[in-house]
């Protein structure tokens, strides 16, 4: 059995995948053929005055069928889950070889049927071996190649010395009566066309191969490394983490008095320890978040119940929206309740942060509204607060990464500037919107206040 | 009668300052800092909770063993305490994600730790 694998294949798998896209692409150009077939068919028969023989009408009509007929069954097998993406089996490779046998066979009796040399249709011969050549490897498109112009040049010679019937159209000079040295050229000519296009085709085609495979290899380098790059931060960010989690877990302790009772001056050390060693962790979740959802492929989507989510992250935030006093208000007006399909994990670092966002820039004595509505097929969740709100002219730039508007650094030192970014990013991953608007309305003149608001599709396509 | 919890983390300052605040809000506790003790110190002293880290000797040690615990001993709620777990999260497949009651950030504040620990008990214990 002739292997019909290109010898500088390195992934099979893509190699199945090009070949059965390309012999989709066969049948469907085939239909078109037959439709151009008949066509001409009837333009030369009924339409134009030439003179045409039985054997030819009846014999292009029975290759025009032909055609149909095997592309019919190409279809089939197409889509009939027959072949198999195996070396051995019946493969993409070997029905885009059949294809192409089959195809060629038919196009030599139409050249034969309309004058061999004489024939416009002999052209396609060059087609047909481009085509070989995009496909199968160089050897068995020679070989083919090689066996048309041999059968080629045979009947021209067998009709030259009138063997066999010789069919023509038009009132060109028929071949018995050219002289050999003509045929000769003629047939010379021809066989170097061919022989010359299937060498060029080749030669770009595994040139062309061989640059493809090393631009998948470069790719496949840099996710790996974006990879190894993504796991590396993993890595550092828990060691960094892991000491910060236990000097916050001893400090609390120690601000609740479990140890004892510390001095008032202590107690203020303490919390500012406290405090700034949140925002390292903070800063270490960002993080975290930042890494995961780069190296994200799909979405985990399930069934979420928004509400229950919500009041999830209220609780983790509950304590310090206590104690810088600012009322949490949860409102849900959507008047259908259908479930919506979404990563809960990412879902609930929005929701985190942007709950927290409304806490953490508002000032004492402020409120933060998270309102359910429905609009067309999407659930919208807005968090809408009386805080410090953001400069007009920064609402662009508040989602990049790293940014942080200019009030937002006064009046609160520390901060990643990766909480809209992620948000940003997780709420696109969605097919979901972000709106972001200052004021918010709920705010004063002083504290305007910012408004997020977030479109996602109920279900994801 | 005190409830007690078991907590199983590598760190072992992690357990002493988790312990202290446990044991201080009225609960008796025992501790592992190794996970393979932890299993049998499990299976032994029978606990109304278990706490558990997740990277210990291995980096999905803690989701292993919640799957384990749930298997055997499904009445006690496990939660899993961890500074990455929502990260790593991702990378496991839901049905190791399931067998947990609840996933806490760590270092988590006192009452939130707190406030889910009795939320769980009283659900379970209600059951």
């Amino acid at each position: 059995m002739i292997n019909l694998i290109p010898l500088q294949t390195k992934d099979l798998s893509y190699l199945w995948q090009l070949v059965s896209e390309r012999n989709k692409w066969f049948i469907k150009l085939r239909y078109i053929a037959v439709i151009m077939l008949l066509c001409l068919y009837v333009f030369i028969i009924y339409i134009s005055d030439e003179n045409i023989h039985a054997v030819q009408k009846t014999g292009i009509a029975f290759i025009f069928t032909g055609i149909l007929i095997y592309n019919l069954i190409f279809s089939y097998i197409a889509t009939a889950n027959i072949i198999k993406n195996d070396v051995t089996s019946f493969n993409p490779m070997k029905f885009a070889l059949i294809q192409i046998v089959c195809d060629i066979s038919s196009l030599m009796i139409i050249v034969y049927l309309t004058g061999l040399i004489n024939s416009p249709f002999s052209m396609f011969f060059i087609f047909h071996a481009i085509i070989g050549s995009l496909i199968l490897p160089g050897r068995v498109v020679y070989f083919i190649v090689f066996i048309v112009l041999s059968v080629f040049t045979a009947l021209t010679m067998l009709t030259h010395f009138g063997v066999i019937p010789e069919f023509s159209i038009s009132n060109t000079a028929p071949v018995e009566t050219l002289s050999l040295n003509y045929l000769v050229l003629n047939l010379l000519s021809f066989w170097l066309m061919i022989l010359l296009s299937v060498m060029f085709v080749n030669f770009l085609t595994s040139a062309l191969y061989r640059r493809e495979q090393q631009l998948i290899e470069a790719i496949q380098k840099i996710e790996k490394a974006e990879t190894d790059k993504q796991n590396y931060i993993l890595a550092v960010v828990h060691e960094v983490k892991s000491p910060l989690s236990v000097i916050v877990s001893y400090l609390n302790l120690l601000i609740n008095g479990i140890t004892g009772e510390i001095n008032d001056k202590a107690m203020n050390i303490l919390t500012k320890m406290k405090k700034r060693s949140d925002e390292a962790i903070e800063l270490t979740n960002n993080i975290l978040e930042v890494s995961k959802i780069r190296q994200l492929k799909n979405l985990d989507l399930e069934n979420i119940d928004i509400e229950t989510l919500i009041r999830e992250v209220f609780d983790k935030i509950k304590v310090k929206a206590e104690e810088d006093k600012i009322t949490l208000h949860f409102t849900d007006t959507r008047k259908s309740r259908k479930t919506l399909y979404a990563d809960r994990h990412l879902l609930e670092i929005v929701l985190s942060n942007l709950i927290s966002n409304s806490v953490k820039y508002n000032h004492s004595g402020g409120r933060a509204d998270i309102i359910l509505s429905d609009r067309n097929d999407d659930l919208c969740i807005s968090v809408i607060d009386s805080g410090i709100g953001i400069p007009s002219d920064e609402s662009n730039f508040i989602t990049s990464e790293f940014y942080r508007a200019s009030n937002a650094k006064q009046y609160e030192k520390e901060g990643t500037g990766l909480g809209l970014y992620v948000v940003s990013q997780i709420v696109n991953k969605h097919g979901g919107k972000l709106y972001i608007k200052s004021p918010s309305g709920i705010g004063s003149d002083e504290y305007p206040g910012t408004s997020v608001v977030i479109h996602l599709p109920y279900i994801q396509e | 009668m005190k409830k007690k919890i078991l907590i199983i983390d590598d760190d072992p300052d992690i357990v002493e300052a988790t312990k202290l605040f446990l044991e201080y809000s009225g609960f008796e506790v025992l501790s592992e800092t190794d996970p393979g003790k932890g299993a049998v110190t499990f299976l032994q002293s029978s606990p109304d909770l278990v706490i558990l880290d997740v990277i210990m000797n291995d980096p999905d040690e803690g989701f292993f063993l919640a799957k384990k615990f749930k298997k055997s001993n499904p009445e006690i709620p496990v939660i899993i305490y961890s500074s990455v777990s929502k990260a790593l999260g991702y990378s496991f497949g839901k049905s190791d994600m399931i067998s947990a009651d609840k996933f806490i950030d760590k270092p988590a504040e006192p009452k939130v730790l707190l406030d889910s620990i009795n939320e769980l008990l009283k659900s379970y214990h209600n059951e």
